[in-house]
């Protein structure tokens, strides 16, 4: 147990070490997932807008222009 | 020359598949590279004789920092591809890399300065090299906020490329500046004509960490300009096809 708290003391060090990999840490995987995320929010404006033009074009052109 | 290549680059379709192929082997090798870098930096590596363990933040700092600078002359690259021969991928890599460009750009300030702090006694000093660092940040951020201001046009492609053209100019005042002012901060740790100044058990680690964070890097673009692809080309059939067919699933 005391090497392990030797580890994570890094010399005196430690605070400063642990605070890098912290940050370093959450800033790696928030990009690491982010486009993940920004995959699926596409995928769902895309299909909306495919579903939004499918029903644009199944509507009879004579009822759009009385529109 | 092979100019059919050239053409296949900047054809959206060709590089949405070869990127959907490659980006997830690039994510999880990355994953892996930095993981061993990482354990490999904290726990094997042998303490510096000046400056004890500190020095450890090397592992995240110089690869960070490398991959800021090189992700902003990537995207001047693009920029001045897409001015010439008006590609649209080359926009798109612009929108992906800047806010990557940013994250790296802040995470090496970030722990430059907390490196600082027990090295030189201060977070921060108002020195050539961080001085540039911080204006890069700026840049990055410029060119974001240029994006998210106009809508999507020509004009925006070419304001942005302009705008990142302009901003090379910091790129060789970064390099340099350890070497044209006195600045508290060291020359570079890796260059490629010479050997480091370090044992190898410290520059190998490094060298992993490097390589793992450019695999990443290259992923999160493959990742981020196949976004930018299906917004753009929405309207397009094979869009339309490729999202009918493949339903909900996410790939």
């Amino acid at each position: 147990l005391s090497t392990l708290q030797t580890f994570f003391e890094m010399g005196g060090h430690g605070l400063y070490i642990w605070l890098c990999y912290g940050v370093g840490g959450i800033i790696f995987l928030l990009l690491g997932v982010s486009p993940m995320l920004a995959r699926r929010r596409v995928i769902k404006q895309v299909k909306q807008l495919h579903r939004r033009l499918a029903l644009a074009s199944a509507i009879p052109s004579d009822v759009n222009e009385k529109e | 020359m092979k100019w059919t290549f050239f053409h296949k680059l900047g054809s959206p379709r060709w590089f949405y598949d070869i990127a959907g192929r490659h980006c997830a082997w690039l994510m999880m090798l990355s994953v892996v590279l930095l993981c061993i870098g990482t354990i490999w930096g904290l726990v094997f590596a042998p303490e510096d004789y000046q400056q004890g363990n500190s020095f450890r933040i090397i592992y995240l700092h110089v690869p960070t920092a490398i991959l800021a600078q090189s992700c902003y002359m990537m995207m001047a690259t693009a920029a001045l591809t897409g001015l010439v021969w008006k590609m649209k991928i080359a926009d798109m890599f612009i929108a992906a890399a800047a806010p990557l460009g940013a994250a790296f750009t802040f995470l090496a300030l970030f722990t430059g300065a907390v490196w600082g702090k027990p090295t030189w006694g201060t977070w921060w000093v108002w020195d050539a090299r961080l001085t540039a660092m911080l204006v890069l940040l700026f840049l990055y951020l410029g060119v974001m906020a240029l994006r998210s201001a106009i809508e999507y046009s020509d004009m925006r492609e070419k304001s942005t490329a302009i705008l990142v053209l302009v901003g090379v100019i910091n790129i060789p005042i970064i390099k340099y500046s350890v070497e044209w002012w006195n600045t508290l901060h060291q020359p570079a740790t890796f260059t490629l004509t010479e050997k480091p100044a370090m044992p190898p058990e410290m520059w190998v680690p490094l060298l992993v960490m490097v390589i793992g964070s450019y695999l990443f890097f290259t992923s999160l673009v493959f990742q981020g300009v196949r976004n930018e692809i299906l917004q753009r080309e929405a309207r397009k059939s094979w869009v339309k096809k490729l999202l009918a067919t493949e339903g909900s699933t996410s790939d």
